[in-house]
This record gives structure tokens, sequence and C-alpha cells, in this order.
């Protein structure tokens, strides 16, 4: 049979441009959310994640290291050096801190490390150095660009200047970025002399759950691997943002459901009289429906295709100007866009459906 | 022309529509008979509500009468499932529209498929039945045209098309040349009369338009629901046009047969061609 869901479509082009655009729009702002909740999800962890350590030792209590604070004594270093199977203990200090630049309110956290044993510092500089002498400092790259600041330029952290000398990838966390100094440097500039907020620990193999269990026993004290520090970093943004994207997915599917609900019922009520004859001549309402079915879903999938493509195109662009617009698209995201627009498709069928089932074939008599 | 054997096609019995209820009831159609056989022409005249648009929706399996019945093709269709009326409509009438009630967004073409498409008629099949209909309305070159790039004779054309193209016994025309000018008016009448004399079907035509009962064989006047007259017409065998069969008629008897002329010259004409001698008439 000849497609008259099609040559409908195509035959009110304006309306057809809106119902596609409508769905475009909402698949668009999905996808969107979607990737930047994956985006943010990947960066808040990505630093973590490349930290060169097994074990992360915390304080009792302390998840992740932007929500909650972790300071541990000198003392528990020690004690940890002496468990059998520990490797290497490495100090982490570091903690979020706000200051002005260039008389802007800028947030950043700054990691002190030890500059011999790289394995808590920047891990991909793009330009200077890794390694940052008195008074210097490396910053992320999204900083730079957030706040223009290149080599050279100076940084006034609570009254002390610092020289940018590195800029580095990978250290974003999309609400800061991550500033490395010397650890000699950090505890002069926060304050932690004799405290450490983190220990990180690398063990020997094959004694990483002795090792765990042993940093254990000591009071007031937490250890964590590598991956689980990552999930419970990757977690508070679960938890912050997953409620607030799925607001916003229910309103975008929402706004694709009545665009094309909209769309297709003023179609079916100017066409009225046409679906009549078609039932005059035999259309059952079934034959019927599937029109309406048939225009709905093309319009969902071109729509589909559209808001996806458009989408695509919108996070190529958008970082240049924004640099904290991190994204990342992934596979099964796409899926469910397409599933929710076939749903929003089938859901914005329903009332021009009923309104079919209604039409009286009788009125094609009418002149 | 062809003779065709004759069979009823249509039948109606006692057919009444009433609305309303007590002192707002109405009569549309009050207790019709009705018969029309295979390659007759039945028009069916009289004033506006005078039931005659009710009458053909009902015998269009399109609305069910309060009472009596409607017979097609010999199935009964007053007391048939919707799913039994669809096939009926599908199958075994076709309509004709004043307003040609063609799909805007198609093509003539696919018009006249879309009938065969409900039915289920594979795509190639249809292709073929859709353009031998459009070939044989003379539509070829314009089968690609919508709707709104056809003239109003056109559209009719392909209206009558596609109410051909399943086939149906019976075509039920609903003032089928009322929008129509008086040449394409005619042309529309030569066709409708083809479709009945050449294919064998049974046309009902319902309409105002009094150059039709040149066509139809029989007239039918109705007014407030029943039908006040009813006219049986002869075919003038010189040109082909209906005329009334009365006394003071131009006719000749000739071997038992009697002929009934449209005018003087027709009826000269004829006896000419067959070599009937003056005594007869």
């Amino acid at each position: 049979m000849i497609s008259i869901a099609l040559r409908n479509l195509l035959g009110e082009k304006t309306r057809f441009a809106i119902s596609v655009g409508g769905v475009a729009f909402s698949v668009m702002l999905i996808l969107i959310i979607l990737s930047l909740y994956q985006g943010w999800k990947i960066k808040s962890s990505e630093y973590i994640s490349h930290v060169d350590t097994d074990l992360w030792v915390t304080q009792s209590g302390s998840a992740d290291i932007s929500n909650s604070a972790s300071y541990l004594p000198e003392s528990v270093g020690k004690k940890i050096q002496v468990i059998d199977g520990v490797a290497e203990v490495n100090k982490f200090i570091g903690r979020p801190v706000n200051f002005k630049i260039k008389n802007q309110d800028t947030g950043t956290y700054i990691v002190g490390f030890d500059t011999d044993q790289p394995v808590s510092g920047p891990q991909h500089l793009v330009s200077g150095t890794a390694k940052p002498g008195d008074g210097e400092i490396v910053i992320d790259k999204v900083l730079a660009q957030k706040r223009k600041l290149e080599l050279g330029d100076y940084i006034d952290v609570f009254g002390e200047k610092l020289k940018v000398v590195g800029i580095a990838k990978g250290a974003n966390m999309f609400l800061f970025q991550f500033s490395f100094v010397k650890a000699e440097e950090a505890e002069r500039i926060l304050h932690t002399q004799g405290i450490t907020n983190y220990y990180l620990v690398k063990v020997k193999n094959g004694e990483l759950s002795s090792v765990r269990n042993e940093i254990k026993k000591i009071a007031g004290v937490d250890a964590l691997t590598s991956s689980e520090f990552v999930e419970k970093n990757r977690r508070v943004i679960d938890e912050v943002f997953l409620p607030i994207i799925t607001v916003l997915v229910l309103i975008s599917v929402l706004v694709g459901i009545a665009v094309i609900g909209l769309t297709i019922y003023t179609a079916t009520v100017e066409k009225s009289r046409e679906f009549g004859v078609i039932k005059a001549l035999g259309g059952s309402n079934g034959q019927l429906y599937r029109i309406i079915f048939e225009q709905s879903l093309l319009s969902g999938l071109i729509g589909f295709l559209v808001g996806t493509a458009a989408t695509y195109l919108l996070l190529w662009i958008i970082p240049y100007y924004v640099p904290v617009f991190v994204t990342y698209t992934r596979g099964v995201d796409l899926l469910l866009v397409f599933g929710l627009a076939i749903f929003m498709s089938l859901v914005a069928s329903y009332i021009p459906v009923r309104r079919i089932a209604s039409i009286d074939p009788a009125l094609v008599f009418k002149s | 022309m062809k003779e065709l054997e004759k069979k009823v096609v249509l039948k109606i019995e006692g057919l009444t529509k009433v609305y309303g209820v007590g002192d707002i009831e109405v009569r549309a159609v009050d207790n019709i008979d009705l018969e029309a056989s295979s390659g007759e022409i039945i028009l069916i005249m009289g004033p506006s509500g005078s039931g005659k648009t009710t009458l053909v929706t009902m015998a269009g399996a399109l609305l069910k009468p309060t009472g009596g019945k409607i017979f097609i093709d010999g199935e009964e269709i007053v007391g048939a499932s919707e799913k039994q009326r669809i096939n009926l409509r599908r199958h075994k009438i076709g309509f004709v529209f004043q307003a040609f009630n063609l799909l805007s967004n198609l093509t003539a073409f696919e018009n006249v498929l879309v009938p065969l498409g409900l039915a289920g008629v594979p795509r190639a099949i249809g292709s073929k039945k859709a353009q031998g209909l459009l070939n044989y309305f003379d539509l070829s070159q314009r089968a690609d045209f919508i709707p709104e790039k056809l003239s109003g004779g056109e559209k009719q054309r392909v209206s009558i098309a596609r109410a051909l193209a399943n086939d149906p016994k019976l075509i039920l025309a609903d003032e089928p040349t009322a929008n129509l000018d008086s040449r394409r008016g005619k042309d529309v009448m030569r066709l409708l009369r083809s479709v009945a004399k050449n294919m064998g079907k049974t046309v009902v035509i319902v309409s105002h338009d009094q150059r039709l009962i040149d066509i139809a064989d029989k007239v039918l006047w109705m007014e407030d629901g029943r039908i006040k007259n009813s006219e049986t017409l002869a075919t003038d065998p010189n040109c082909g046009n209906q005329v009334e069969m009365k006394e003071h008629s131009h006719k000749i008897d000739y071997r038992g047969k009697r002929y009934y002329f449209c005018s003087e010259g027709c009826k000269r004409e004829f006896a000419e061609k067959n070599s009937i001698p003056k005594s007869y008439f």
C-alpha cells in the first residue's frame, strides 16, 4: 500500500518541519544532558583514576575528595610503612580552595606532590613543565582557558604569588580543576604542616587484602582500593545530578510528546474528511491507525536523526567556547534516546488515533 | 451495444431511517422499496432534504437504517457486522462524490490505488489495474498529478476510476455533475453510462441535475423520505439518450418491438439505417 502517512507528512512541509524540529529539539536536549552527565562522571574521577596507587588511605568517614575532608597525622604514615606487604607510601596533600584570579572568584583543588615521585602530579602535560619548583604552579588547561592564563603568568593564592610553569590536561573535575604545586609549597599555602590528607599506598603482589586489613586496624583510618575510591567520587555526581537529570529528561520527553502530538493531531483534524473517505472506501480503523502511527513514527525517527546530528555538531562546537562543557556520548545513551523518540511517537499518536476512531465515514456525502 | 445478463444487484425493502423521537422525530427515509439490476442506471431526484443522500448513504453501508432491508449482490447488509460492512464497501460498492473527495497529497494514480491497497491487492497487480483504469478514462497523462493540479472534470474521472478499482457491482454517485460545467458534466455522464452499459455495473445516482435523465434507465422522484414518482425510461436506439415512454413520445412499433426516440430526427435516422418502411411510423 502507498505510504499515505509519508505523503501526508511531505504534503505539509511546514508542519512536518515543526514536528521533526520538536522531536529533534527534545532528542538534542536529552542527549546533551546525558552526555554532560557522562562527561562529568568521567571527569569527576579522571584525575583520581590515573593516580598511580593501590590503596587510598583516608580518615574514616571521608568518601570523596570534593565533598568531605580527610586529615591524617604523620603518625598514620609511619604505621603504614611498617606493615608487611607495603611497597611504597606517598603523601597526598590537597584541598579545594577559592581565591581571585584577575578579580574573578576561582575555585581550584590544589594538590601538593613529591616532585621526585610524582604519583599524584599532573598526568598529561600540554606545555611547560610537570615539575613545579618553589613559587611555581602547574594548572589545568580548562582553568587556563577560563581565566586566560599563560605560562609565565602569576597567580595570587592567599598572598603567595605562584608562577604558572606548566599547563596540563586531564585534571578538570568540571566543578573545579586540579592545580599542582610542590608538597612543601602546598603545606605552606594550605597550612597543613604535620598533616596529610590521604596516604597513597602501593603494595607488593598478592598482599593487597592483608595490607588493607592491617591499615583498617589503625584507629580512625579507612583504606579503599583505587577503583573503590574512583567509584565513590563518581557516586557524588550520581547523587547530586541524577535527580536533576531525570527531571530534565522527563521534561524533554514531555516536550517531544506535546510537539508531535499537537502537530499530528492538527493534521488529523484537518484531514478528517480524507480519513472519512478512506473509511468509506473500506479502510478499517486498524488501517487508519497505521497511517497515524506511521506519521508519528516517521516524525520521531527523522527527529531523532536530526536531533542526534545537531547534538554531535553542538558537542563539537561548544567546548571551544565553554571549556568546562565536558561531554561523553555513550552508544547505550543513543539507544535510550532512540527508544524515547519511539516512545514519544507512540504516545503522541494516542489522541489522534482516538479522533480517527470517531470519524463518521458518512460525512463524505456532505458537500 | 453489448447485451449483458441482467441480475439484481441492489434490492431495498421497506427501508426507513428515523432521526429523533417523539415530537422531534424526523423520517428521513420512509418505507422505500427499490431494485436495481446490473447495467442499469437509477437516478434519484428530489428537493434538498427529501432523503436522497440518506438513502444512498444507507445503500453504501455507511449508515444503519432504522428499519427495512438492503441486499447488495444478494447479501443482506443491515444486520451485517462492521467488519462485513467494511468488506462490502471494499469489494462491492464504489463511491463517486460531488466534491470528488480525492486524497489531496496523493497523485491521481495513487488515489486509484488506495482502494486496491485497502483491499489487500498486491502493489504490482494494483498498479496495473490503476494504470488500466486511468488509461480507460483518458487520464494516463495526468497520472502523476496531485488533485490540486487537475481540472474538475479530471478529478471526477479519477474519482470514477477509483470507484471502479476493486471492480464493484454497485456504483453510488452523489451529485456527480454538480461541480462541473456543462461540457465536463456531459463527459462524466457519458462515462457513467459507459460504466453501466459497457462494464455492467449498477449505477445509482442522486442528483438535482436534470441532464442526468438523459442517461438514466429509471428516474425516481423523492419527497419527504418517500418515492413520489417512478418512471422507467427507454433508450433512444439512435443516439443512446434516455426518453420517456409515453403515448405522445416519438416511437416506432416494428416487428413486435416498440422503439422510443428523443426526437423526430433520431426516429427518421434510425428508420433509414434499418430500412424500416414509413408505414411503421
